[in-house]
């Protein structure tokens, strides 16, 4: 027989041999595509990482910024009743000598500013330095030689305040002396919408002055200016420079007075306050304010997690910036929860290979495998990014976004065989597996309360951790649980406090 | 794209099928491998010592079939296509289950003048558990070069091994199985022998 033939006829045999399909052979083969299926960028499992991560920053996001609106009012309405206490205790004192003053009220529903500036006693004397001229002078010399004393003067001061918190038209008839001597402003500076009066006079004069440049801002408003019109209700914080004008000259004069300023602050974060418009409120800038530097502390303590089917248990640190973010790390031995299946067909259908594959066993093929159990023990190295939201009484919400690093994983099987191999009787028998770990196969999303006692960190803080890389060593798709640890601080804390 | 929406499929048109297995349907993954489930044991049978080896080829041949569906050529057929990569996967399974030593020497056999006639009256499957009997690199070699029809060079390109050792190989493969049927079927062949000589006496 010539071997050709015989080659043709064996494959024309074979190639016509086609086995039976049964629905058991299918399923397994189904099972092990399913758990062993390469996860690409349109798989399903990132697919469902995706949904996952962006349904957890989504909320994460919206509970951050309620937490941060709440704080921000929070720390707005405790900023402006410290201010009205420091201002009633300011009232109290013998008055103190504001170099300027710069007034915003209304007058028939328009506005109009005027502004008093006053030297102190150290300051050399100066001329009238608008157009309001002598006139404007002498009817404050005039007044002041009336001397109103010190009851006026606060009673101006407090009237200021009063104008800066409640914004109200003025009545015309405050201060007839004044008024004429607003008309004579009037003609001087025709439709100046600022105007600065430069006094040397004593500090009697002042509240006159200040009276009087409201009966001429009252004059003032007799023309229309619109722009005034439009920034009615405002105070302009960036501004504190008035204008004057001198014939065609214009000379711009630096106001500051740390008593209206704060005045203006106040008014404008009660504002802010009242309406919940914190966006709205722009605190001035202080040339005197310090950055914040960059305060780095350590907290170092032991930690436990109880999750679905894991536990776990080691030593975390965390270095926090400023106190309010924080990157941990350690170590920490992870305990799975053991996994049971009832006999090798079992293990098959869910695992996607038999456990003599899985394991490399080299025993009897005829063998019957049951009762199998497969314990776990992972060494992960954590490593999370922790933003901290400080609340009161040393109270801080945080959210933690990051990933377990396995370094490690040993696995222990027990199971019953029986067959040939063992006389035809039950026999125990042990796998010790050093299994390969997927150093990164999971993402973390926590969102936690921590509380400082003394010297100590507690957190506790709920999470959802998805599988994205399957492993031999882990079942589920996501895993969920408590995270606790007790922290001891290492330095000083800066951390969510209030 | 993120989302990609679940094709629905019919259950006797191919394409359709293959479609909704590119969106991860279940359902149809299960229909293709149902339709084909024989056609890849076949295959692997012929490649793998016994059901246990047979059984991984055939995972892991669906397995690279399913990650690789989306580069298929819908202008040629399927069947070829697939039977490429259960081939390749049984290709892959012997070389990653080496075993070059051989279980026999089978020099100093001789060749048992064998009729086709012997063969035709051996069922399939006595032919193929024979096959399986075979050492892992006499049976690659010979199901390559006979069902396959690759020639000796390429076999020495996939196998990674000298061309000469997959003659000398296919060679032996030959030898073991006439002996193999030989043993198993005395009868067949003393019926032939006495055919051969009362011709020759002729």
């Amino acid at each position: 027989m010539k071997t050709e033939k015989f080659d043709e006829e064996i494959k024309r045999k074979v190639e016509n041999l086609i086995p039976k399909t049964e629905e058991k052979e299918v399923d397994k083969v189904l099972a092990y595509i399913t758990a062993n299926t390469v996860v690409t960028v349109a798989g399903v499992l990132y697919r469902r990482l995706i949904i996952l991560g962006c349904g957890a920053l989504l909320v994460t996001g919206i509970i951050t910024w309620q937490l941060t609106r709440m704080h921000d009012r929070e720390e707005m309405k405790q900023t402006i009743a410290q201010l009205n206490k420091n201002h009633a205790q300011k009232q109290n004192l013998p008055l103190s000598l504001p170099k300027t003053a710069t007034v915003s009220q209304n007058a028939r529903n328009e506005k109009s500013t005027g502004t008093v500036t006053q030297p102190s006693q150290k300051d050399q004397p100066t001329s009238l330095s608008t157009s309001m001229g002598i006139h404007g002078d002498k009817a404050m010399n005039k007044d002041a030689k009336s001397s109103h004393g010190t009851h006026a003067r606060k009673h101006s001061v407090t009237q200021t305040i009063a104008d800066l918190q409640n914004p109200a038209p003025k009545t015309i008839a405050e201060n007839k002396t004044a008024q004429k001597d607003s008309r004579n402003a009037r003609n001087g500076i025709g439709n100046q919408q600022e105007t600065a009066i430069t006094d040397k006079g004593p500090v009697d004069n002042q509240t006159e002055n200040l009276t009087s440049d409201k009966n001429l801002t009252k004059d003032q408003s007799t023309t229309p200016d619109k722009n005034l019109a439009n920034d009615q209700n405002k105070v302009d914080m960036g501004n504190n420079a008035t204008k004057t004008e001198m014939g065609d000259e214009k000379k711009e004069v630096q106001v500051v007075s740390p008593e209206l300023k704060e005045n203006q602050t106040l008014a404008l974060k009660k504002e802010a306050a009242d309406t919940g418009n914190i966006n709205g409120y722009r605190a001035p800038k202080t040339d005197k304010e310090p950055a914040k530097p960059l305060v780095i502390s350590g907290q170092v303590g032991p930690g436990f997690l109880v999750g679905n089917k894991q536990i776990g248990y080691g030593l975390s640190a965390t270095v926090l910036f400023n106190g309010v973010f924080g990157i941990s790390t350690g170590i920490r031995n992870l305990q799975l929860a053991n996994e049971s299946y009832e006999n090798n067909q079992v293990y098959l259908q869910k695992r996607g290979q038999t456990l003599a594959n899985a394991y490399g066993m080299t025993g009897s093929q005829d063998n019957v495998i049951s009762n199998i159990t497969v314990k776990s023990d992972v060494l992960q190295v954590p490593l999370y990014l922790t933003y901290y939201k400080p609340l009161k009484n040393n109270w801080s919400v945080s959210f933690t976004f990051g990933t377990d690093l396995d370094v490690y994983a040993h696995q222990t099987v027990d199971f019953t065989e029986k067959g040939p191999s063992t006389g035809a009787m039950n026999q125990a028998a042990h796998i010790e597996n050093n299994t390969q770990a997927v150093p990164f196969n999971n993402l973390l999303l926590s969102v936690g309360a921590t509380k400082q006692v003394g010297h100590f960190m507690i957190q506790l803080a709920p999470y959802v951790c998805p599988e994205f890389v399957s492993s031999n060593y882990r079942v589920n798709d996501l895993y969920f649980g408590v995270n606790l640890s007790a922290m001891y601080i290492l330095a000083k804390k800066n951390t969510p406090t209030n | 794209m993120i989302f990609k929406k679940k094709t629905s499929y019919k259950a006797d048109d191919l394409d359709s099928i293959i479609e909704a297995c590119l969106t991860q349907n279940p359902q149809a993954q299960r229909a293709l491998v149902k339709m084909f489930f024989g056609f890849v044991k076949g295959i692997a049978m012929r490649y793998a010592a016994n059901e246990a080896e047979a059984e991984e080829i055939i995972n892991d041949g669906f397995l690279k079939a399913f990650n690789n569906l989306a580069k298929f050529d819908h202008e040629k057929p399927f069947k070829g296509w697939l039977r490429t990569i259960v081939v390749n996967t049984a290709i892959d399974y012997y070389r990653k289950n080496q075993k070059y030593a051989h279980q026999a020497d089978i020099d100093d056999i001789d060749l048992p003048d064998m009729s086709e006639d012997v063969i035709s009256k051996i069922s399939a499957d006595e032919i193929l558990s024979f096959i399986q009997k075979l050492p892992p690199s006499y049976r690659t070699v010979f199901t390559l070069y006979v069902v396959e029809g690759y020639n000796h060079r390429e076999i020495a390109d996939k196998l990674g091994i000298k061309e000469g050792t997959s003659k000398s190989n296919l060679q032996d493969a030959r030898k073991k199985l006439q002996l193999m049927i030989k043993n198993a079927y005395p009868h067949l062949h003393l019926a032939y022998a006495v055919k051969i000589n009362k011709f020759n006496e002729n």
